[in-house]
């Protein structure tokens, strides 16, 4: 676990010392995050509505109940 | 507005013989250790060819194994021309979408494109077709050493000043081939009562040079923003959505931050009208759908104006898509034009299936915000005998307006 939470620009973010290893954190001003954050949000709400529209109904008592006999 | 997410390393040229950094191994090794795959799955190029090499998951791992030996720079002359430039694999890569704000680390197929293909062409590689990419840059180079008169030549009879807050900027391809974008956009904005200058000289914008040469094209982007300064711009209005992006996210990691506000026409026709100060008189009785451009929709997220725009025509009976699921659409002329130059089948097959999409609403007219979307949908409507009509929006507003299609 983190032993800080950081927020920058407004949303959580990881603290930079950690992304020293592997790969580094880059480039990315205010404008770039907000666009990251409102695409995933509206991604986010397409995809559950497609999946609202797909999902599959369960079995109701009935045949739940006819399963298992 | 400026959007800057950019990876410093990846202006390290990739050479023959010469190792690629560490940097960029484990940057391409990120994407290929994916198994997520979204970033295929709606990529128009993807659709049709139904070739992974040809997606983002693709084009990192060929960088990848280059960097491990087992490929050569020879063999990656096809590869990296069959990409549109679009974004919609950096938007729906879980990289981007779900961490990218968290890790300030994302996935940049987009630069990682344009810079190997500057880096391919510096070693000599070049992809079939490139000629023809060549011919767009020397046209547009032979203008910008041209006389202002022609680069202006559009704007006779409009009577625009060349000094004032609010510039609209005009490229070489609207001001040569689509001319009627830029003379409506004058036209609507001036029936407004907003005044507004144009650039005497603009200079080269365009994105084929951007991957090919550099320095020149950093040296147009100086150009271009000492002039627009010059000619005391507060607010420079972009009617063509490529060098919206290109302002938007190019231009400041090169000159800094502009020294004036980048709009793009759409956001201001839309203000206008929400301010009263643009009045429909005629009927628009079409069924119409919108195309969002890639360079608005997927690179600046800027999809909201043309909706509302529309939503405001008189008479219009519109049925559009919403923004994502246009993140898995082009018209096939990708960002920058050496796309459709270079493999203008791949380019017909991705705006036929547009087209199609259009088609399945119900749409009668397809508007477009992009001069090269209409270029393009207006060749594969042809070429295709799909009865779509493909018209710009700013031509549909201004004969609302009663000020006739230009």
């Amino acid at each position: 676990m983190a032993e800080n939470v950081i927020i920058k620009y407004g949303h959580f973010s990881v603290e930079p010392w950690r992304m020293q290893d592997y790969v580094k954190q880059h480039d990315m001003n205010e404008a770039a995050v907000n666009k990251i954050v409102k695409d995933r949000l509206m991604y986010l709400d397409w995809m559950h509505r497609q999946g609202a529209n797909r999902i599959l109904k369960g079995f109701d008592e009935e045949e739940l109940h006819g399963k298992l006999d | 507005m400026e959007i800057l997410s950019y990876k410093q390393f990846y202006s390290d040229p990739v050479k023959k013989e010469s190792p690629i950094s560490d940097e960029l191994t484990k940057d391409c090794y990120a994407v290929f250790a994916c198994r997520h795959k979204f970033c295929r799955e709606w990529c128009p190029v993807y659709v049709e060819e139904r070739n992974e090499s040809y997606s983002s998951y693709g084009m990192h791992t060929s960088v990848l194994a280059l960097a491990k030996g087992q490929a050569n720079l020879d063999e990656m002359s096809q590869e990296f021309i069959h990409c549109l430039e679009c974004g919609q694999c950096e938007l729906k890569c879980p990289n981007t979408m779900f961490a990218g704000d968290f890790y300030k680390y994302s996935t940049t197929t987009v630069d990682l494109v344009r810079k190997m293909r500057r880096d391919l062409y510096a070693e000599g590689i070049k992809y079939e077709g490139f000629e023809d990419v060549q011919k767009v840059i020397d046209e547009h180079q032979m203008y910008d050493q041209g006389p202002d008169a022609d680069l202006t030549s559009w704007a006779e009879g409009l009577d625009l000043p060349r000094k004032g807050e609010n510039v609209l900027f005009v490229d070489y391809y609207n001001a040569f081939q689509t001319r009627e974008v830029p003379i409506a956009a004058a036209k609507i904005l001036k029936a407004a009562k907003v005044n507004i200058s144009i650039l005497d000289h603009p200079a080269i914008t365009t994105g084929e040079l951007y991957e090919t040469n550099l320095e020149a094209w950093i040296e147009g982007a100086k150009r271009n923003v000492k002039a627009l300064q010059e000619a005391g711009a507060k607010t420079v209005i972009l009617v063509n959505p490529h060098e919206y992006s290109y302002f938007v996210k190019e231009y400041p990691r090169y000159v800094g931050t502009l020294p004036f506000e980048v709009v793009f026409i759409t956001d201001f026709v839309n203000d206008l009208i929400k301010a009263g100060k643009i009045s429909f008189t005629e009927e628009y009785n079409k069924k119409v759908t919108f195309h969002d451009p890639c360079s608005l929709n997927k690179l600046c997220g800027n999809f909201q104006a043309p909706r509302e725009i529309i939503a405001a025509l008189p008479g219009a009976v519109a049925e559009i898509e919403e923004p994502v699921i246009q993140w898995k659409y082009c018209c096939g002329n990708g960002v920058s034009s050496a796309f459709r130059k270079a493999l203008p089948d791949v380019a017909y097959k991705v705006s036929t299936t547009r087209l199609r999409h259009a088609n399945d609403v119900g749409a009668e007219v397809l508007l477009v915000a992009c001069p090269h979307c209409k270029d393009m949908f207006t060749e594969a409507k042809v070429k295709a005998g799909i009865n779509i009509e493909p018209v710009h929006i700013l031509e549909v507003v201004a004969e609302a307006m009663g000020i006739g299609r230009s």
